[in-house]
């Protein structure tokens, strides 16, 4: 029976699979990146309200004993000794003095005095539409300002408690009523639906949460590659520095060995990144559970927070398929350049000397993406750059998913640009699977570039025996 | 036939490393391939395996080109390797599996030389104490043994062909025994051997046919018996009480070498051997050893490639 040339890809993607999931370091470093996925979010919730003001059931002492009210807002129904009703204990609220004094008076008082009092001056300047809430103290008083903040901020939530519930009004009616209207005009023919005319220059660029959301599918994708490509070099590099990929190839053909291993790379890459996603999810699900008291689909809400509002991800099912297609091409590209690489060398100190070539690389696709993208929330027109960027291998698998998930960039020039990416892989392909045939030859010594071109055109080696 | 190798040619660059070498089994048994270091024994190896390009020449199984995908070969290359940090037992079910060996199947076969090999030990640790004992990984073994964890790999799947690069290399007295036992098992079961080694004895104890390659070239190659035969008996060894050599510059004989067992000398034939033993009787000599025979495998090697090596000189 005649085998295909990737006849064996199973076992060793088999293999690989189980044996670096069996590693110790593998596993190791998988629980560390767990463990920081899971750790991140609740102690950097913890410091951020210590920093605050402290955590929910801790009362921020004030050094204000008394604050006097003039209240000339004429909202009767606003009640200044709410502070407790409204659920503000977090602050010691100081003694409230409704005072019969004039603001005047009061401030000539405040003016003189040593003692720790302040004064809330409550008005409405109708013209411009706006209640003001003016905390005053005197210059000899030893009320310090941090306090008249803390005052500042539990008053502005008392009063818009107060408020909406003199109105009758939920806050999610509130947040209904305080949403941006924004108009826009759209192309009507069929290939352009979703798509913004460009009526001003500022459509031109991206704003911040466009550009933090291209950073993150960047950075993802940077990881994935990155951390693939080490273990395929590493993998390779092992095999060949203890001889065993000479007994390897008498059952396998190199190109049917290269794929198992890097289709089990990706998937264990795919999993480091899955799982560390998953856990950061469920580290934000139990900490608001736990320290808030939140109800579970309440906290599962939380999550979404993560995705910024105002990214449009009008992406179709296509644009999916195309987006992974991206992922999974871009991955193999560069892990075949890291086979490629290990398959010319001996032992792994040398891999490291010669992996530089492939971190340039690395570097070039990740700074390239990222450099347009900063030059795109200038509001600079990157056209024809993001064009190029797109359709270059090196630098497509970090840019084009991103722009394709907040709908920067036309399906079409994806797919143009994932075709290319595949031209290129399946040279690659056929290239990294040459070098493992001629391994043996330049075993120990350094190939030159005309050797791979040598290599490339078989100008050494004559016809395969197979 | 079921091997035949034709005209199989190697360069690296300009240097010939494989020179149109040609030969063939005929029938189950080993075939030596002998040449010193650098000589293109493991790259005809190589090439036979089909894991080397070749640029000229032909290796065919059974009528048909020898491709190890299809063909049942097994294999132990003259670099041994083993993954060093993975357990013996998960890398030779791996390597059965490629040699489509079912894991059943693979499990029986690693556990039967594992036991023939006397590596029991190493694929089941002694317990010691309560706690079960870890697997062993291929970089606890000693070199020996680790050989021998290679040379199972290469017979996990009951080859029909087998391809034996330096096998003894590095083996102690014990283990080469046990090698050339296991070697005797599988030209008894009817296997095809080809294989390349330095140790003559060896050699010439496993194998009918040969070929002695020096820098790519077949400087010989044939039966092994008929390549002596046609050296003739021309090795004498005389040991006697008395000094001889002034009787052996009169005789015109060339002394071979010279030790406290005797004097080997080179002798046209029977006619001028005898002469000398005449001379030796007549002259009263006590004689203690007298030996006329063919040359040794050892001797006819360090003879063909000391000859080229003399030539290259001139």
């Amino acid at each position: 029976m005649k085998h295909s040339r990737f006849h064996g890809t199973g076992k060793v993607f088999n293999f690989t699979f189980s044996q670096m999931m069996k590693a110790k370091g593998f596993r190791f470093t998988l629980i560390l990146m767990l463990l920081t996925s899971m750790l991140y979010y609740p102690i950097s919730q913890t410091i951020k309200r210590n920093g605050e003001g402290g955590g929910v059931s801790e009362v921020k002492h004030t050094s204000i004993d008394t604050l006097y009210v003039i209240d000339e807002s004429g909202l009767n129904f606003m009640d200044w000794f709410y502070f407790d009703k409204a659920g503000l204990e977090q602050i010691e609220i100081p003694k409230m003095v409704s005072s019969d004094k004039t603001y005047d008076e009061l401030t000539e008082e405040l003016k003189e005095t040593d003692k720790a009092i302040a004064l809330l001056h409550v008005h409405h300047v109708a013209d411009e539409g706006t209640f003001y809430y003016t905390l005053v103290q005197g210059t000899k008083t030893p009320v310090e300002k941090s306090d008249l903040t803390l005052l500042k901020n539990a008053i502005q939530n008392t009063v818009y408690t107060q408020l909406m519930e003199h109105v009758g009004i939920t806050e999610e009616q509130m947040a209904i009523l305080n949403m941006d209207i924004e108009t826009d005009t759209n192309y009507v023919d069929i290939e352009s639906i979703g798509k913004p005319v460009d009526e001003d220059e500022d459509e031109k660029g991206i704003n911040q949460q466009q550009y933090m959301m291209i950073l993150i599918v960047i950075m993802l994708t940077t990881m994935l590659v990155s951390m693939s490509g080490e273990y395929i070099s590493s993998s390779i590099v092992q095999e060949k520095s203890s001889k065993v990929v000479e007994y390897l190839l008498t059952s396998i053909r190199p190109i049917a060995l290269l794929f198992g291993k890097i289709a089990a790379v990706f998937l264990i890459t795919l999993f480091q990144i899955v799982s560390m996603i998953v856990c950061f999810a469920a580290s934000v699900v139990i900490y608001h559970v736990v320290a808030d008291g939140m109800a579970v689909s309440d906290a599962f809400g939380k999550i979404t927070s993560f995705i910024p509002k105002d990214v449009d991800i009008t992406i179709t099912p296509i644009g999916v398929v195309v987006l992974v297609c991206f992922l999974l091409a871009g991955m193999l590209f560069f892990s075949l350049i890291c086979g490629v690489i290990a398959a010319s060398v001996k032992s792994v100190e040398e891999m490291q000397e010669r992996m530089k070539s492939f971190t340039l690389l690395l570097f070039i696709g990740m700074f390239g993406a990222m450099t347009i993208t900063i030059m795109n929330i200038g509001g600079s027109d990157t056209g024809k750059l993001e064009t190029i960027a797109a359709l270059f291998p090196v630098t497509s698998p970090f840019l084009v998913p991103g722009y394709l998930f907040s709908n920067r960039i036309s399906l079409g020039l994806a797919l143009i640009g994932l075709a290319i990416l595949i031209v290129f892989v399946y040279f690659l392909l056929a290239f990294a699977a040459r070098c493992y045939e001629y391994l043996i030859y330049y075993n120990g010594q350094k190939l030159k570039l005309r050797d791979y071109f040598s290599i490339f055109k078989n100008e050494k080696g004559g016809e395969k025996n197979a | 036939m079921s091997l035949v190798v034709t005209n199989l040619s190697k360069k690296y660059g300009e240097k010939t490393v494989v020179d149109h070498i040609s030969f063939s089994l005929e029938h189950p048994g080993v075939y030596a391939f002998l040449g010193t270091n650098g000589a293109g024994k493991s790259t005809s190896l190589r090439m036979m395996l089909g894991m080397l390009a070749k640029d000229s020449g032909e290796v065919l199984w059974k009528g048909k080109p020898l491709d190890t995908m299809e063909t049942n070969v097994g294999y132990l290359a003259e670099e041994r390797g083993l993954y060093p940090k993975f357990t013996l037992m998960d890398q030779l079910l791996y390597f059965a599996s490629l040699k489509n060996v079912s894991k059943e199947d693979a499990k029986v076969r690693i556990e039967y030389w594992v036991e023939r090999l006397e590596l029991t030990e190493y694929f089941h640790p002694p317990v010691v104490g309560k706690k079960k004992p870890k697997p062993m990984k291929a970089d606890q073994l000693s070199k020996g043994n680790q050989q021998k964890v290679q040379l199972l790999a290469a017979l996990i799947s009951d080859p029909e062909l087998l391809i034996l690069d330096e096998p003894l290399s590095g083996l102690d007295p014990v283990n080469m025994d046990l090698f050339k036992q296991v070697i005797h098992e599988q030209v008894d079961a009817g296997k095809y051997i080809i294989m390349s080694s330095h140790q003559m004895e060896v050699v010439e104890e496993f194998c009918e046919d040969i070929t002695i390659l020096h820098h790519g070239k077949a400087v010989v190659q044939g039966n092994l018996n008929e390549i002596k035969k046609s050296y003739g008996r021309v090795n004498m060894f005389v040991k006697t009480e008395e000094p001889i050599d002034d009787l052996i510059e009169a005789s015109g004989l060339r002394v071979v070498n010279k030790t406290p067992n005797g004097i080997q000398l080179k002798v046209s034939g029977q006619e001028q051997a005898d002469r000398f033993l005449d001379q030796l009787v007549s002259g009263h000599k006590t004689i203690v050893r007298f030996e006329l025979r063919e040359p040794s495998l050892h001797e006819i090697f360090v003879e063909k490639a000391g000859e080229n090596v003399e030539d290259e000189a001139q």
